[in-house]
């Protein structure tokens, strides 16, 4: 599985992720919260389409889309981890 | 409404600069980001990275200078705006903008822009880069630098560039499991004498930096291999492995990660939706704005900065941004113009660039093509495929635009950043024109319906 | 490649290219010229209605035309879809104009009693809001009513065209023809790459069509307006039927439009009039407001002074024709049949007289 590992220690910050609790490291992004946790293709290109992966982690690539505490199509780079976020992914284009 | 003399697009090494200038000469100025902290890319989470003993130790040197910049520009009152997303902009200096940490559409309008929205990674394609596991090497080095993350699992690094290098002694010291290298250059570059030794006179550090790289790819114990045809990366619902020919063997890398990168390119889509004059550099292989050597553009009060008016690296960023805004001040307020500072950001100008040039030569942009066959994704958001693409264009489609109606080919969310340039450059290719771009429209990023009736109406 | 065609056609947006389907048919040797370029211009901006509810009041003769087109889409879709494989993609899903308010309700219901007996009015019903809301679930507690029509529908414009390009491929040749110019035995087109001669020209440029035409004797006083409109990323299905404003294409994207501004040639936008399409689409579907805007652009309709479509057909030079208007999706069919039959016989004039540039006469003073 494509995972993350950590060389530094930092706070951990618990989000829910489609229903489960997943731990993140303070300051990271949500798309790189789901990433480290092997958790890479995330959003759809279409209705019941293919997975898409993020690419860039810089908010270019608009292949992290996520429905964040109720927004859908969130750029999940752009958004860093807080206690008791709700992400919702596996949605076309972020609609959770 | 907010009414200000200068607005930055962009708080990079350019930004900083920019800012510490106009607001130093005691122009209003705002700073839109959207990151939530200030630096940029390079300078990405730089208050986190310089406390993180371990972080510190291994990203510690692109660090240099950083949080000096931040200060600056606070200091000299420049206003930063964290978490804002440029929506549109107009070439009068009216903006909108999407603020993430407080809510709502936002409306600016300046005397004055400097766009310096820096670079992003050039995007290749090839059969099964959608697959998750394959990423950006800038992206695993974001990961590194936002959350201290490793990729775990064995690696294969490909492309080429300095950034490439500079990822590669990053995840080796590390302590990632790096298992290849397919390198799009060769081992040793050969340059012309005179071009060394200009870029050596001019900028040391930047030569010396390049050759420690270089021979930090020598000394690492992780094969290279040259000559990379019939790539794919295999797997089913991830990268399992990377297959390609090299030396016209077939070989086969097991890994968790294919990080890739072939160079970076100017972000231009403000300055594409102001509408404004762009060029396509032919051995850069990238859209550019059409400037002066101070940044400034010609139709509209917009001057351009950093790497988005062209790829110059970061220390050559921060004296564009300096030089940009001492001409927004000599334009804005004449009497508060040093203009003994410019002139001398001029001559570090002048200083730095055989060492630029120097990268440029020793890295020559590829064929974004090279790689592909007629069933890889070519449009990763509509999943638009190149043979579809190819088709369009046999059947007359004379202009990118015509190839992105006819097949969809990024009209996606994130609305051609990654495919365009590609899809441009084949079209003009295949119907012998001048290389194009897709329009680029508002809302510069997608925007929730219900976000858009927080704008104040009129 | 033959420097000489009987008919040449200038301009290969939907109106040229579904009139070179037409006298394709007819065995004519035709030309279409595409001025190339990056851009198809209104063709590639367009909203893509096939609309008849409310077109041809006090004018019959556009009631008809349009009525005769929507009746035509089915066989025009399917004879497309075969030839080439792109579907253009039509629904006669039936089309509803939406009332947000009791005003807007009340003049819906005194236009529909005055027109009662006018052919623009046929087979269209006022509904009220649970109505609608029961046809149409997702419509929310604003909607007061509407008016429906079974005979609107709706289609993708980008495909249409597409579909037509592919059909007329054989025909195309890229060259931006700047001046025609009349011979003794036809016409002389001039391009920067070189010069074709054709027996006759019909002109369907658009936009640039009266500056082709004036010297042919043509002209149909043609104006720009510009709307704006905003499309989504893609949704689930909601919606079936074409909201006048508001449709979700087969691809799921929902598209909004409704300004209607006379700005020149500036086909740019403005972010207060993607406010108030959105304010607006939100009151009619309030899930809307969780899905995201994707592209904003603006278009430039080619509208004649009396929004009428334009079948000219030159009095001082036989066999030069001006055909245009601002409906290109909603007439496409019935231009690659009768208005292509029309021509095909030189009898333009004599079908549409009503539609004819003599009535402009004065009318773009």
């Amino acid at each position: 599985m494509s995972t993350m590992r950590r060389i530094s220690k930092r706070p951990t910050v618990t989000i829910t992720v489609d229903g489960a609790p997943l731990a993140a490291h303070a300051g990271d992004s949500v798309a790189l919260a789901l990433l480290a946790a092997g958790r890479g293709g995330f959003c759809a290109d279409a209705p019941g389409g293919s997975p898409r992966a993020p690419l860039c982690l810089m908010g270019v690539c608009f292949g992290c889309l996520a429905d964040i505490d109720g927004r859908a199509g969130e750029q999940a780079c752009m958004v860093l981890v807080r206690d008791g976020m709700i992400v919702k992914t596996g949605g076309h284009d972020g609609t959770g | 409404m907010e009414r200000v003399d200068v607005a930055i697009l962009g708080a990079g090494p350019a930004g900083l600069a920019a800012a510490t200038v106009a607001a130093g000469a005691g122009l209003s100025t705002i700073v839109l980001d959207d990151q939530g902290a200030p630096g940029g890319q390079i300078w990405r989470a730089a208050g986190d990275v310089t406390r993180d003993r371990a972080l510190a130790r291994l990203l510690g040197a692109s660090y240099g200078g950083a949080m000096e910049a931040i200060g600056a520009a606070q200091a000299a009152g420049a206003v930063f705006h964290p978490a804002c997303d440029l929506i549109d902009a107009n070439g009068d200096g009216a903006l909108v903008w999407l603020d993430r940490a407080n809510g709502g559409l936002r409306e600016g309008q300046a005397r004055a822009l400097i766009v310096a929205t820096g670079a992003r990674e050039r995007a290749v394609p090839f059969p099964g880069w959608t697959l998750p596991g394959v990423i950006n090497a800038g992206a695993m080095q974001i990961a590194l630098k936002q959350g201290g993350a490793v990729p775990d699992g064995p690696v294969v690094l490909m492309g080429q560039g300095p950034l490439l290098l500079l990822v590669l002694q990053q995840l080796l010291a590390a302590g990632a499991d790096l298992r290849a290298v397919l390198a799009f250059d060769g081992a040793v570059p050969s340059v012309p004498f005179g071009a060394m030794a200009r870029a050596v006179f001019g900028d040391p550090g930047l030569v010396a930096q390049g050759a420690r790289l270089l021979l930090g790819r020598m000394r690492a114990k992780v094969p290279v291999y040259r000559d990379i045809a019939n790539l794919r990366a295999v797997g089913g619902d991830r990268i399992e492995a990377v297959a390609f020919d090299s030396d016209r063997r077939r070989q086969q890398i097991p890994c968790t990660w294919l990080g890739v990168h072939d160079g970076v390119i100017p972000n231009t889509q403000v300055t594409q939706l102001l509408g404004l004059a762009h060029r396509w550099d032919n051995a850069a292989r990238c859209l550019v704005p059409v400037c002066d050597d101070l940044g400034r553009m010609e139709g509209a009060p917009v001057w351009v900065a950093g790497d988005g008016a062209g790829i110059g690296g970061a220390r050559l960023a921060g004296v564009r941004g300096a030089r940009a805004a001492h001409d927004v001040v000599r334009a804005l307020a004449p009497d508060r113009h040093d203009a003994p500072a410019a002139r001398a950001l001029a001559q570090t100008a002048a200083r730095l660039a055989p060492a630029r040039a120097l990268v440029a030569a020793l890295w020559p942009a590829r064929d974004p093509l090279a790689l592909v066959d007629d069933d890889t994704v070519l449009c990763r958001c509509e999943g638009v495929r190149v043979g579809t693409v190819r088709a369009a264009i046999a059947a007359g489609a004379s202009g990118p635009n015509r190839a992105k109606v006819a097949t969809r080919c990024g009209m996606g969310p994130c609305q051609g950043r990654i495919c365009g340039p590609i899809l441009a450059e084949w079209v003009a290719r295949d119907t012998d024109t001048p290389v194009g771009a897709l329009r680029v429209r508002p809302p510069l990023k997608p925007v929730l319906l219900a976000d858009y009736l927080t704008l104040e109406q009129e | 490649m033959s420097r000489g065609a009987d008919i040449a056609i200038i301009g290969a947006g939907l109106v040229g290219s579904a009139l070179a389907l037409g006298l394709t048919r007819h065995g004519a040797q035709v030309a279409l010229f595409d001025a190339g370029g990056d851009d198809f211009h209104a063709s590639a901006g367009n909203f893509g209605l096939v609309w008849v509810q409310g077109k041809g009041i006090e004018a019959p003769v556009y009631a008809d035309l349009t009525r005769r087109s929507v009746a035509l889409w089915p066989a025009f879709q399917a004879e497309l879809a075969e030839a080439t494989g792109h579907d253009p993609a039509y629904r006669r899903s039936g089309g509803l104009k939406i009332a947000l308010s009791d005003g807007e309700f009340a003049t819906q219901t005194d236009t529909l009693a005055r027109l009662h007996n006018q052919r623009a009015a046929l087979n269209t019903e006022l509904m009220d809001g649970d109505s609608l809301r029961a046809m149409i679930p997702a419509l929310g507690p604003e909607v007061r009513g509407g008016t429906f029509c079974a005979e609107d529908g709706h289609a993708d414009p980008l495909a249409t065209h597409a579909a037509l390009r592919r059909a007329t491929q054989r025909a195309i040749i890229r060259a931006h023809i700047h001046r025609i110019e009349p011979t003794a035995r036809g016409f002389t087109l001039h391009s920067e790459t070189g010069t074709y001669e054709a027996t006759r020209v019909v002109i369907a440029a658009g936009l640039a069509s009266d500056a082709l035409g004036a010297p042919l004797g043509l002209s149909a006083h043609l104006r720009p307006q510009r709307g704006q409109i905003l499309v989504t990323q893609r949704m689930e299905r909601f919606l079936d039927l074409a909201c006048h404003t508001v449709r979700q294409t087969t691809q799921g994207t929902v598209m909004m439009g409704d300004t209607k501004e006379d700005v020149g040639y500036d086909r740019g936008t403005t972010p207060m009039a993607a406010r108030a399409m959105v304010a607006r689409a939100v009151r009619m579907f309030p899930h809307l407001a969780d899905a995201r805007i994707v592209r904003q652009w603006g278009a430039l309709r080619v509208m004649s002074p009396d929004g009428l479509p334009v079948y000219a057909q030159s009095e001082t030079h036989p066999g030069a024709y001006l055909v245009t208007c601002h409906s290109g999706v909603t007439l496409a069919a019935v231009h690659a049949r009768d208005v292509a039959d029309a021509i095909a016989t030189d009898r333009l004039t004599d079908t549409w007289p009503e539609l004819n540039q003599t009535r402009l006469k004065g009318a773009a003073a």
